[in-house]
């Protein structure tokens, strides 16, 4: 993987965001900067609760009361052209943005596929509301990419009511696929289904984005999905990205506390060796701790963890870590 | 012979299902399973979701009576037992569920539910049960004075389960039974809670019977397992013979699905059988031979008989024709 700067497909810088519950601020994204690259799989990890899906939802633009951006850019770059995400409207999102160029797959997507309505008219649905191919036409491409995701013509004529979760959850994925978007935005897509299921459609998922080359951010706790699946891996605690690094070199040498916690206590087929895990809890991201969000649960904590955040440093090319630990003189 | 502590002998539950319960399905089809011998041990059930590991759970726990086949505890049909059997049971078989939350009372003190549980069950004054219950909570790694006065919701999810855990080895039961004890906490928090199982058995002689779809947590704390697919057995055995020579196809199916972050991409390359891509409904279930056919890549006429459980070498059983001389 090279990561070269004109191939950054969506440039997220400082952006904050969170939400307003009454007079408390659930600081969710806290102040996270990122480079996505073209043609990659990167994966999102971190423990249920620590801003992943709010992150997803924030690049996306899908920003609903509580949630609230409070600053940060987001530009994405197409072949064509360079749209600051940020600026844009929600209607200026949903014409230039949403589908076309960028999809989301939100959490439990697959439950909210509409139970009355045939798979194939989701998908004609679709085709009415973002062009204006005859229906004929849509149903010869509907086929198409169904087919490419190893489903068979029944399925089309189905309701989603009739299908098991791993059907529902790979045309929830052909529908984002519909208009070769160049970034998917999938969150936890397999976690609701079982490991065999889980293989098909990863496997599925893969192959597609390796034709299609666009870029797939993966949502998941699990970091053996992770270690399997993605390309790099950004790794988040209570609202930070704390570790930044290619799938390879994160899980040989770990170099962040937490991440070092997160794949120690991974147990492996094998090996009933005793692993150690976290004490504590992940803090309330309305009140979370002065200094390093981390330092209650580290094992290495010093003094200057309790006192100051620490700066995000990049310790070689796509190397990135925020820990006092690394930071020289 | 040592009269097992649970013993299931053919047992299944059926549940309705459809608009009126008119179709019935066998949840758990025709278990046979022998728990707590002589010495303690972990023994795991492992399966995906809806295969009827909670169904079996709740059998055992004696919270569902068996449609046909019989339930023991000691030796005697746990639905005919005398009131001071029963007793014994719940003492002797304590559960542990998925959710924390389920264990406790939300209006009442953790406190003063683990003492009234001590006081109940085994007949303490206040301060024996106080100091029982201080030994166990240290055990889990808590102490009385973080407990005191506070009710379930002021916990994290992590001590709650530490909690059920305390409140279920409370009365040193000989056996645990733990339905996905950990699956709704964090991976850092998870392994505490295996670890604490597994010490339980060492500190208290506790049996424990781990169930969960995960089976590298199930390979760590487990000795024996127990591999369930749509409501039967189909393999079953020591856990390290199990899992480096798997001989039900499902099992192995099973193995390789398993992500493990130490293979990278290469894990794509254990290919699965083509024959799970298929479309299958529900009705499966109802199916009277191997549940397992319309996958199988492997299968027989013989198959659409009910197989029966074979033992291929010493601690290792699978119910699969193939393996049949
Ligand atoms: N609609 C909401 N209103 C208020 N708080 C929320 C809402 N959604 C999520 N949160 C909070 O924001 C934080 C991050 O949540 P989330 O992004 O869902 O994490 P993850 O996807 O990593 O599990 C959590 O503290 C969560 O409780
Ligand atoms: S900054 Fe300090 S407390 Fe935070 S992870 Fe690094 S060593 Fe631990
Ligand atoms: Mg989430």
């Amino acid at each position: 993987m090279i990561l070269v700067d004109n191939e950054v497909v969506l440039h997220i810088d400082n952006v904050k965001a969170g939400y307003v519950v009454g007079r408390r601020f659930i600081d969710a994204v806290s102040s996270v900067s990122l480079k996505l690259f073209y043609g990659e799989v990167f994966g999102l990890a971190g423990e249920s609760g620590c801003g992943k899906s709010t992150l997803l939802k924030v690049i996306y633009g899908y920003i609903e009361p509580p949630l609230k951006r409070i600053e940060g850019s987001l530009i994405l770059r197409t072949k064509n052209e360079r749209l600051s995400l940020h600026e844009l409207s929600d209607d200026e999102l949903k014409r230039r943005v949403w589908w076309r160029y960028m999809t989301w797959i939100p959490q439990g997507a697959m439950s909210v596929l509409n139970p009355t309505i045939r798979v194939r008219d989701h998908f004609i649905e679709m085709f009415k509301l973002y062009s204006n191919i005859d229906k004929r036409e849509v149903y010869r491409l509907t086929t198409e990419y169904l087919e490419a995701l190893g489903l068979s013509k029944e399925v089309i004529d189905a309701y989603p009511i009739q299908l098991s979760g791993g059907m529902r959850q790979r045309i929830v994925i052909a529908l984002a696929l519909l208009f070769n978007p160049i970034l998917v935005l999938a969150d936890e897509p397999t976690s609701a289904l079982d490991v065999v299921t889980q293989k098909i459609l990863l496997e599925q998922l893969l192959k597609v984005q390796k034709e299609r080359g666009f870029t797939l951010v993966l949502v998941s706790h699990d970091m053996d999905v992770h270690g399997v699946f993605t390309d790099r891996i950004g790794v988040m605690y209570a609202g930070k990205i704390v570790e930044v690094g290619s799938t390879d070199k994160m899980f040989a040498e770990p170099l962040h506390p937490y991440t070092k916690a997160l794949i120690g206590s991974l147990p492996r087929l094998g090996d009933k060796s005793i692993r150690k895990g976290l004490s504590g809890a992940p803090p309330d991201l309305a009140d979370p701790p002065p200094g390093c969000r981390f330092h209650p649960r580290c094992p290495y904590a010093m003094d200057i963890c309790r006192r100051e955040e620490p700066p995000i440093i990049e310790i070689e090319k796509g190397r990135i870590v925020g820990c006092w630990l690394y930071v020289k003189g | 012979m040592v009269i097992p502590l649970i013993e299931l002998v053919n047992v299944s539950k059926y549940f309705g299902y459809g608009v009126i319960g008119l179709v019935r399905f066998p949840a758990v089809d025709g278990v046979d399973l022998k728990i707590g011998g002589e010495k303690p041990e972990v023994l795991t059930l492992v399966g995906e979701s809806g295969c009827g590991k909670s169904t079996l759970a709740k059998i055992m726990l004696r919270i569902l009576r068996p449609t046909s086949g019989v339930a023991k505890y000691m030796g005697k049909d746990m639905w005919r037992l005398k009131r001071s059997e029963v007793r014994r049971f719940i003492r002797d078989v304590q559960p542990i569920f998925q959710d924390p939350m389920d264990t406790f009372n939300l209006f009442e003190s953790v406190e003063s539910y683990l003492i009234s549980a001590a006081r109940n069950l085994l007949k303490l004054n206040e301060e024996q049960a106080t100091e029982r219950i201080a030994q166990t909570l240290e055990f889990v790694g808590l102490t009385l004075d973080k407990v005191r006065g506070k009710r379930p919701q002021e916990f994290s999810g992590g001590e709650l389960q530490r909690l059920s855990i305390a409140r279920a080895l409370l009365v040193q039961p000989k056996l645990l039974i733990a339905d996905e004890p950990v699956s709704m906490l964090d991976a850092s928090l998870r392994i505490n809670i295996l670890n604490l199982l597994r010490s339980a058995k060492e500190e208290f002689g506790t049996s424990i019977l781990y169930i969960t779809h995960d089976l590298a947590t199930a390979n760590y704390i487990g000795e024996k397992i127990f591999v369930m697919y749509r409501g039967s057995i189909v393999e079953q055995g020591n856990i390290e013979k199990v899992i480096n020579k798997p001989l039900h196809p499902y099992t192995k199916v099973l193995l390789d699905s398993l992500p493990d972050y130490r293979m990278g991409r290469e894990w794509f390359k254990k290919q699965l059988p083509q024959t799970l891509r298929t479309v299958i409904e529900v009705r499966e279930m109802l199916l009277k031979g191997c549940k397992y056919i319309y996958y199988c890549p492997y299968k027989t006429q013989q198959c659409y008989e009910k197989p029966i459980m074979i033992e291929v070498e010493k601690s290792h059983e699978v119910a699969c024709w193939m393996y049949y001389e």
